[in-house]
């Protein structure tokens, strides 16, 4: 007979089970089946992949015929010891506080802005989310020209009285990471909003209603009322955002090859130089470990402080 | 229906759909692609010439040998050996790869493990002294040292440390080709002022044209110095190279280089700014005479953004003084026509490389395009006669003297070069441009990262 021992656990015995219970179970062996491509590509190819990255990180392997030879954690140590690998980890680190600080705070300003009553708010909604659904392969061309000494952007500078700030953006080691954060920024900022606007939904119309009546202006009711409801959304960005920035390659490969002189380089630019450029395979299967450790690492970490609060 | 029927139909309903899906992923294979009925398709795959400049071998070749149909696929320098790579370890790569001495593209170092000893292909279309029929080191070039393998049939040469320029331009503002580095920041002056850019140039990325550059003006300095260093004889952390990375800083300073040229590639970036004909000069070696002709540089024109494009008269230019003496060209051979051990039409590929490396008739439609002007075979010459220059009437001397001077010189461009010097030139050039680091700095970087090639 089944045995109820809790409201949501079940042990089966020989005895058919309760009808509802039994078709779930029914289902179960056939279901096997159907979940087996993800099964074979998450266990037999990501899994395995890892596995083989583990093994490939403990050799010096060039590639071609010959394979590799075992080096044990030499690769883990030059990683260690290079001031490139520490590099792209500042270069991460920034990224990830800027565009978080911006992102955030902008989805909720945006999201707030059209909780409110504004004319033609589907318009505003449309025009902030476009940009995250345009692939990166397709707007960094773009962004190269806005960013180009005689480009869009330093030609509004020019033309504004703001020529002193009119610069090689993607020339100079002072302004490529930014350049990147920028277009990363304006990319990801509709993510936020449409995750802030959902949030913002949520919270009950009489609680706001309440602060008003008791004199609450309108920053004191997003402060003390409408962040705090949200935080879970903002905790929930700050996890993706820890993930993005650790594997961040598209925009700093596509804008600025990570460079000039590694000043954009982040581990994903880093990785793909080392694996393809230089065939440097062993190296960059011990930079691709790195950035798995600190990526489970980072997200432990973002849970449990979220979990804290 | 049981249920152990229903897991094995769904398993085998999502086994399907796997293989389904990695099939139509893996249908893509160079050998099966473009086939063409009764005929051999043979793949090659090069980083040059361009793609239209290829099929007008391939066509030439097609009408010579009927029976054989080839698929070119063209990639940019930095992307051929990335993917060139996995498809020589899998059973689909291309019949036909192109290998050239040195460098990071296409070096001979980079491919010693899939290669196709051709010696035999060699004396079987040339004879017992096949060697001498080929231009002054070229077989050397492409042979493996360790093994005397022939890696690949030598196509032709290519000269370089040189620049070209915009003669059009330069008429229209008065000025002449420089002879040192003063006249030149003079005029540059005169061509930025004009709303023009003086000399289009991309150091950005992994491209190592900027790298040319600096060897161009360091050589400028001290004329034997730089293969020296290439070969370990010398140590990057020298006077000479200092200067040389100090004259660099300096052409940015003084308006010759675009300011951003850090910001951008030199394909396709520069190369557009100077085939628009915004830039009055450029630096580029042999295999941009293809775009002195009037038809090939309206294409590079129109994919430069140009919608009606007027030709201007492009001419070449031996390096100026720059630092104290005018360095002459470097020459080794171009690249040569690999072939894959793998390939399923050996006897094909064979067939394709030596055409075009052992015959006249192969070596003819080679020079006529111009991608290459250094005939592979000793003798040869483009027939100036049948190639449609802007102004043949000053082109044809100034391209013949430039050839001369590539043919005369002894010096290579990348034969010593490793990949490992490669990359840390490319970084040192972009330290010399992008930031304040000392030349010191710079050279000690490059001497800690450099691996000599003798």
């Amino acid at each position: 007979m089944p045995t109820k021992t809790t409201d949501s656990t079940i042990t089966r015995g020989r005895a058919p089970a309760p009808p509802k219970r039994q078709g779930k179970a029914r289902l179960k062996p056939a279901g096997l089946g159907w979940i087996l491509p993800a099964f074979v590509l998450s266990v037999g190819v990501i899994y395995f992949c890892i596995g083989y990255s583990g093994l490939l990180s403990t050799q010096e392997n060039r590639g071609g015929t010959s394979g590799g030879t075992f080096i044990g954690a030499d690769n883990y140590t030059n990683a260690l010891t290079n001031p490139l690998f520490w590099g792209a980890i500042k270069h991460t680190v920034v990224f990830f506080v800027l565009v978080s600080i911006v992102q955030i705070s902008m989805g909720i300003v945006f999201a707030a802005m059209l909780h409110s009553k504004v004319r033609l708010a589907v318009v505003y909604k449309v025009i902030i989310f476009l940009p995250v659904v345009i692939a990166p392969a397709i707007m960094s061309p773009v962004h190269r020209r806005v960013f180009a000494t005689d480009g869009p952007l330093n030609w509004i500078l020019e033309h504004i009285g703001l020529e002193a700030l009119s610069q090689s953006w993607l020339a100079q080691t002072s302004t490529s990471l930014l350049v990147v954060i920028g277009v990363q920024i304006w990319s990801s900022i509709g993510f936020a909003f449409i995750l802030f606007y959902a949030s913002m939904g949520q919270i009950e119309p009489e609680i706001i209603e309440a602060a008003r009546i008791d004199g609450a202006s309108n920053l004191r009711v997003l402060w003390s009322l409408v962040i705090p409801s949200t935080r879970g959304t903002i905790f929930a960005l700050l996890v993706l955002n820890v993930i993005s920035s650790l594997k961040l390659f598209d925009y700093p490969y596509l804008l600025t090859r990570g460079g000039p002189v590694y000043t954009s380089d982040f581990l994903g630019t880093y990785i793909h130089r080392e694996a393809v450029a230089l065939t440097n395979l062993g190296y960059a299967a011990a930079l691709a470990m790195l950035l798995l450790v600190l990526a489970i690492g980072a997200s432990i970490l973002t849970n449990l402080r979220a979990r804290e609060r | 229906m049981t249920r152990t029927r229903r897991f094995l139909i769904g398993a085998a309903a999502s086994v399907a759909l796997i293989a389904g899906g990695l099939t139509a992923c893996g249908d893509t294979g160079g050998s099966k692609s473009e086939d063409v009925e009764g005929k051999t398709t043979i793949n090659w795959w090069g980083f040059a010439p361009d793609t239209t400049v290829g099929q007008s071998y391939i066509e030439a070749f097609e009408k010579a040998n009927p029976d054989i149909h080839v698929v070119y696929k063209n990639f940019e320098n930095t992307d051929y050996a990335p993917a060139l790579r996995p498809a020589l370890q899998s059973d689909e790569g291309p019949d036909i790869f192109e290998i050239s001495a040195g460098g990071n593209v296409a070096g001979i170092q980079l491919w010693t493990d899939y290669i196709t000893d051709l010696t035999s292909t060699a004396e079987e279309a040339l004879g017992a002294d096949w060697r001498d029929k080929f231009a002054p080191g070229y077989i050397d070039q492409l042979t493996v040292q360790e093994t005397g393998e022939l890696a690949a049939l030598p196509l032709g040469g290519v000269g370089a440390q040189m620049f070209w320029y915009n003669k059009t331009l330069l008429d229209s503002l008065g000025l002449e080709p420089p002879e040192d580095y003063d006249e030149w920041k003079d005029q540059c002056k005169t061509i930025n002022d004009a709303g023009f850019t003086c000399m289009a140039m991309g150091a950005g990325g992994d491209m190592t044209f900027g790298t040319e550059l600096l060897r161009t003006v360091t050589s400028s300095v001290d004329t034997e110095y730089w293969v020296k260093a290439l070969k370990g004889e010398a140590s990057w952390e020298d006077p000479i190279f200092y200067e040389g990375v100090e004259i660099l800083r300096n052409m940015i300073k003084d308006g010759i280089i675009a300011e951003d040229a850090i910001g951008v590639q030199q394909y396709p970036e520069a190369n557009n700014v100077f085939m628009s004909g915004q830039a009055a000069y450029v630096q580029m070696g042999t295999w941009y005479t293809q775009y002195g002709g009037r038809e090939a540089q309206i294409v590079a024109a129109k994919a430069a953004g140009v919608a009606d494009p007027d030709p201007f008269v492009m001419m070449p230019m031996l390096t100026p003084n720059l630092g104290g003496t005018k360095p002459g060209m470097v020459a080794e051979v171009e690249w040569g026509f690999a072939v894959n051990p793998k390939s399923k039409h050996m006897d094909a590929a064979k067939k394709f490389a030596s055409w075009f490396t052992t015959t006249t008739e192969g070596q003819e439609v080679i020079l006529h395009y111009l991608d290459i002007g250094l005939p592979a075979l000793a003798g040869l010459a483009p027939d100036w006669d049948t190639i449609d220059l802007v102004d043949p009437s000053i082109q044809v001397d100034a391209y013949k003297e430039m050839y001369a001077a590539a043919g005369e010189t002894a010096e290579t461009r990348q034969l010593h070069l490793s990949q490992e010097t490669s990359n840390a030139l490319v970084v040192a050039v972009q330290e010399a441009l992008a930031t304040n680091n000392s030349p010191e700095d710079i050279a000690k970087k490059v001497q800690a990262a450099a691996v000599p090639r003798p």
